[in-house]
């Protein structure tokens, strides 16, 4: 749910970066920048251009917009000429805007060697947020627009951006683009950080060698993309190489290959993932005992509460008074959705982190081969200063789940450890959701048998 | 051994339909004169006992104890294919452990297999309770009021005295009630030893109604205060009969 942006607003000559650069001494060796470079864009009513980082108005613990212009212009300086030579992690981009006609983009830093890390979320819990986004914001990413059926029919430059996404590991690649990268900076509290763009001329890779497992599924062009996504999972293939090669149209019956957008990407592959993890776990025994897990990464707190009941799940998240998505000054915010026994129809009002958390929850489930009814319950504080993607609330889950839990005998006990490790009282959670108050309140018919 | 035919798929499907609200798997005993599902819903919540009597088909026969566990999706996706007019034959075929559906028409045969699970835990044992109150009413009726309760709360109270049938809800968004006073049109019979009341979950509520509405015209809804619900879908043939534990405290 990003802001619409319904007015750009030219900042003439950067003086938001002028007055910037003079309020901080440390900031200021780092902008050498020129007017051609950097375009700054803000929102109509953005609290930035008053701001200008040093009062924090949008109430966050640091200012979002300086830790991501200093990253970027880190990178900016390191670009020289039209060609960006480097490895890339493999990474790929498929952007929404536009469907059907979407831009695809092949992404590299501008230097080589093994860059596998800059984009593995998997293994970025526990980083800070400032090299989350320093990671982001290396990527150059090349743009090339093309039609989503066109993995069908591949030119050159899908095809090569294809072999990226399937390789596996790093790809030393040459992107030459049409023109310098030029990047329009918005600046607003919410945007989530991304490298440099521009047009893409071509694109050359090296050598490099293709995930075996993603190799197999994408010559089987009779097999079914879920069935080929729920193959490569069963093989350790990690979810981001899934999701990446997935998002390029590598799966699936031939004549149904498309592009995906990465966005749309993570969730589909989170929910097919997750529906046949549900499906196994229902063949488990019910959980003995309660049981409450907890996870802290970059200013959220996942609270996770097991119970043994039939398989069900209810996500709540909770914002902060001027965080990230709820901009309101007064009241705290509430977003949840949850499903039975036999699973939901409908897209989940709150977006894909419900589906990363319940695939995080279930590989749990299936490891200890039990079933159990689960809540997550998710506060995000101001520390909290960028959206950074589902990815921190799959790895935060798991994160969780990886703790030894805390064990107790009822739902009561069980929910007031949570509690006490949440600052949200139980009674806002039980009135903002259904599945968790009606837990508390049905009885069972073995009582009365 | 089992098989049996009928003429006409749409009853049948309409009872597995009213079954899948409560099970996805369900296990059926066949007896030479029956055919009987009680069981569960994964949380407990549920049951639903059900029971067809071999009259229900064109031709019927059982050998001995059988017992028949299938997934009640599959089997309804199955049934679905089935076309009105053709001659529907089921049988268990033991040997391969499958249930083989066949589709008669003319000289046409068209023929459905799909396998057999492993059979269940132990049956349920259905609930001894002493309802202190019933009442008879027309199961439209009752559909309508469940569904106007849905408007506004998850959570539907149901009450029978002596004088009356109530079902009402509330919520935020406001309240809903439906009231038979006796001799209503809709309201058959009424009877109370004493005034019951209980509270249940909607969705529940109408999944059940919704479903059995398609194969019964007449609900026998029974009551004790705070104990489950037991309602009895009148059948032309055999028995469909839910029970829903209660919620407390709502």
């Amino acid at each position: 749910m990003p802001k619409r942006i319904s007015k750009r607003l030219k900042v003439l000559n950067n003086v938001w970066l002028r007055e910037l650069a003079s309020s901080d001494p440390r900031l200021g060796v780092d902008l050498d920048f020129s007017p051609e470079q950097l375009r700054l864009k803000a929102p109509p009513g953005s609290p930035c251009i008053v701001c200008k980082g040093s009062r924090l108005l949008c109430g966050k613990a640091s200012c979002p917009v300086i830790a991501r212009l200093a990253s970027q212009l880190r990178v900016w300086k390191s670009i020289r000429g039209l060609t960006i030579e480097g490895s890339s992690p493999p990474s790929v981009f498929v952007g929404r805007f536009g469907y059907p006609y979407v831009y695809i983009s092949p992404m590299a830093p501008p230097y080589g060697g093994d860059t596998s890390i800059l984009d593995s979320p998997e293994s970025w819990f526990g980083r800070s947020i400032m090299e989350i986004i320093g990671f982001r914001t290396q990527l150059v990413r090349g743009m090339y627009r093309a039609h989503v059926r066109s993995p069908i029919k591949p030119d050159r430059i899908l095809e090569r951006t294809r072999e990226v996404a399937l390789s596996d590991s790093y790809v030393e690649t040459e992107l030459r683009l049409r023109r310098p990268p030029q990047s329009g900076f918005y600046l607003d509290d919410d945007v989530q950080p991304l490298g440099p763009s521009a047009p893409l001329e071509g694109i050359e890779i090296g050598d490099l060698r293709w995930n075996r497992y993603m190799e197999k599924a994408y010559y089987d062009t009779d097999l079914r993309a879920s069935e080929a996504i729920i193959g490569l999972y069963s093989s350790d293939v990690p979810l981001t190489k899934i999701q990446r090669a997935f998002s390029l149209g590598s799966f699936g019956v031939e004549k149904n290959r498309r592009l995906v957008p990465t966005r749309w990407s993570i969730t589909a592959i989170d929910d097919m993932v997750s529906k046949e993890l549900a499906r196994r776990v229902k063949e488990y025994p019910l959980l003995n005992q309660f049981e409450v897990y907890e996870s802290n990464y970059l200013g959220n707190r996942f609270i996770v509460i097991l119970m043994p009941d039939a398989w069900g799940y209810e996500a709540y998240e909770a914002w902060y008074p001027q965080t990230l998505w709820n901009p309101s000054s007064d009241h705290v915010a509430i977003v949840t959705d949850w499903e039975g026994y036999s699973g939901r129809r409908s897209y989940a009002s709150m977006g894909g982190c419900y589906y990363a958390g319940r695939l995080a929850v279930l590989e749990h489930l299936l490891r200890v081969r039990r079933q159990a009814r689960a809540f997550i319950l998710r506060e995000a504080y101001p520390d909290y200063i960028l959206p950074v993607g589902v990815w921190q609330v799959r790895e935060n889950v798991r994160n969780a789940m990886r703790q030894p839990p805390m064990r107790f005998n009822s739902l009561d006990e069980a929910l007031r450890h949570a509690m006490g490790r949440l600052t949200i009282p139980l009674e806002h959670w039980l009135n903002s959701g259904f599945l968790l108050r009606n837990t508390l309140k049905q009885r069972k018919l073995t009582g009365f048998l | 051994m089992f098989e049996a035919e009928l003429s006409n798929v749409e009853p049948l499907r309409n009872l597995i339909k009213a079954i899948s609200v409560v099970v996805e798997e369900g296990s059926f005993r066949i007896d030479e004169e029956h055919i009987r599902l009680l069981a569960m819903d994964p949380s407990h919540v549920a049951m639903v006992d059900f029971e067809l009597p071999k009259e229900f088909f064109d031709r019927y026969s059982a050998n001995g104890d059988v017992r028949l566990s299938i997934n009640m999706r599959e089997l309804l996706k199955f049934l679905d294919r089935v076309d009105r007019g053709e001659q529907l034959r089921i049988k268990l075929d033991e040997e391969q452990s499958r249930v083989v559906l066949e589709c008669r028409r003319g000289g046409h045969i068209r023929t459905f297999t799909m396998p057999l699970l492993e059979p269940m835990e132990e049956e349920a044992p259905s609930p001894k309770i002493f309802f202190k109150a019933s009442a008879r009413a027309l199961t439209q009726s009752i559909r309508r009021a469940i569904r106007d309760a849905a408007l506004v709360s998850e959570h539907v109270r149901i009450e029978i005295s002596a004088k009356e049938l109530r079902i009402q809800a509330s919520g935020e968004a406001g309240s809903v009630s439906s009231v038979w006073e006796m001799g209503a049109d809709d309201l058959l019979e009424i009877k109370a030893q004493e005034d019951s009341r209980a509270t249940f979950t909607i969705s529940y509520l109408q999944d059940m109604v919704n479903a059995a509405a398609m194969s019964s015209e007449v609900t026998n809804i029974e009551l004790s205060t705070d104990m489950p619900i037991k309602m009895s879908f009148e059948l032309p043939q055999g028995k469909l009969v839910y029970y829903l534990a209660p919620c407390i405290g709502v």
